[in-house]
């Protein structure tokens, strides 16, 4: 059985992620939401449509990003090589930083808040069953093969 | 009559104890060992536990690879082994993680794997040449560890670690057998470290280990064990010790496992002494110890009782000893590894 579609888009990865993280691990998903409630976050996929999230006191909710509040600053910018190469630790969050190969906007106090977030996001997800099958998913749908494979 | 391994078949044998404490959810049992080769250091681990994962049904286990390869830089991995794949057989060391096995017949333990996700084989015999020692119900967090170690064995055989084939003779190795009750991220800490001379000849074997309080304020049990060729020989504890740790460790490169971990767990800096000095002293025995730490890769664990994680730093070094035994001088330089658990 698989979690997401043959080819995921951000949209279903992400909503498939979150409903794993609020089904496996509630108090870090309760925590996200702790962190970052009354904002929202732009998130931009090389390739992909740009998607929104809106954080609630007990929710997170996906939304188009036309539904954004037009106060929120909040964007994470990315590709899904990144993400992958960050996972299998081919990049550091560091160096992914520098090399603006993931950017992370938003004022300063707004941006430790939404690391913080991250941060336990990925906490969640390493106690979570359902993590490593997404990420197996996403790694055969989104990882650029080498040529030689091609 | 080498009674060693008849020795090893008696006490090494898979226990399984999870009913042995009122806590059987906090159970966990390993065997771990350590290849010290010409040029290259290997650390493999099989492990079993209970899964405390929240959404874990109630009484399920988890089970656990490791092997870590050290030539210049790590490779590696930890993988989780699904429990259907898992053939155990308490009161024997046999034990089955897929298609990787460890079991101890003829005298030698038995290894075979190979790691999926890396490039990674290992096929090795490893002859105990040590009797080993037991000790039980030492206190670790809120609950109790026993184990066993074998401070001293050979290993022949074949590590492939991509494209470089290392052939193994008569390599010097270690081994620990472990099982207890607690929780990973209780109030705990240890320094755990072992070292085997250069020569082959030269008879000392030696194991280290100290477990604290989280902060290292308070020390439960400190020990330092000393083997002569087969025959463990001296212990001094506790009040016979002092450490001095010094300095700190400093890489620009901390590999860390599994890989994912590095981004929960990113921090270039560890606690890990640049040495560690042991000075042990009893009557007119005495015996100083100087370990200089030269690598380290980290495994980190998610805790089991909040949402942090705990950090064992796996540290390749040098080794210098010397003292005074029975009359007799102890001396020798050699290798060894140290665990740093913070």
């Amino acid at each position: 059985m698989n979690f997401l579609p043959e080819n995921p888009t951000t949209a279903e990865f992400i909503q498939a992620s979150l409903q794993a993280l609020g089904a496996e691990c509630p108090q870090s998903y309760q925590h996200i939401c702790s962190l970052l409630t009354g904002r929202d976050l732009r998130i931009e996929m090389e390739g992909e449509e740009p998607i929104g999230l809106r954080f609630q006191a007990q929710q997170i909710t996906l939304l188009p990003v036309n539904e954004l509040t037009a106060g929120s600053r909040l964007c994470l910018r990315s590709s899904w090589q990144t993400v992958l190469d960050l996972v299998d630790a081919r990049l550091s969050l560091l160096v992914a930083v520098y090399t603006g190969r993931l950017d992370l906007i938003g004022e300063s106090g707004e941006l430790i808040l939404l690391y913080d977030a991250i941060l336990m996001y990925l906490r969640g997800g390493v106690r979570t069953f359902a993590f490593p099958l997404l990420l197996d998913e996403l790694r055969n749908a989104k990882e650029q093969k080498p040529l030689a494979a091609l | 009559m080498n009674l060693i391994p008849r020795v090893i078949a008696l006490t090494d044998n898979l226990r399984l104890a999870e009913e042995s404490s009122q806590h059987p959810e906090q159970y966990k049992e390993w065997y771990h060992f350590c290849i010290l080769g010409r040029d290259v250091e290997v650390v493999f681990n099989l492990s079993v536990m209970r899964d405390n994962r929240p959404a874990a049904a109630p009484g399920s286990r988890l089970a656990r690879l490791i092997l870590l390869v050290h030539n210049g830089s790590w490779d590696g991995d930890v993988v989780e082994i699904p429990w259907r794949e898992i053939e155990l057989n308490p009161g024997r060391i046999d034990l089955r993680f897929g298609h990787n096995h460890l079991r101890f017949a003829d005298g030698v333990y038995q290894v075979s794997i190979a790691l999926e996700t890396r490039p990674i084989t290992l096929d090795l015999t490893i002859r105990p040449t040590t009797h080993p020692l037991m000790r039980s119900r030492a206190p670790i967090g809120f609950g109790a560890i026993d184990w066993l170690v074998v401070p001293r064995l050979e290993a022949d055989g074949v590590l492939v670690c991509g494209r470089q084939v290392h052939r193994l003779k008569s390599a010097a190795a270690y081994h620990d057998h472990n099982w207890g009750h607690w929780l990973w991220g209780q109030d705990f800490a240890w320094e755990w470290g072992f070292a085997l001379p250069n020569l082959a000849g030269t008879p000392w074997s030696l194991v280290f280990d100290r477990v604290t309080n989280r902060a290292r304020s308070q020390v439960q049990e400190l020990k330092l064990s000393l083997w002569k060729h087969d025959r463990l020989v001296r212990i001094f504890a506790h009040q016979e010790i002092t450490t001095l740790p010094q300095g700190y460790l400093s890489q620009a490169h901390v590999p860390k496992f599994p890989r994912i971990m590095a981004l929960i767990a990113p921090e270039l800096t560890t606690d890990v002494p640049r040495s560690l000095e042991i000075a042990a002293t009893s009557g007119p025995d005495h015996l100083n110890i100087c370990f200089e730490s030269k690598d380290l890769a980290q495994l980190i664990l998610p805790n089991e009782t909040d949402l942090g994680e705990t950090i064992i730093n796996e540290v390749v070094g040098m080794i210098h000893a010397n003292g005074m035994l029975k009359g007799e001088a102890v001396g020798f330089e050699g290798k060894g590894f140290f665990e740093f658990l913070t």
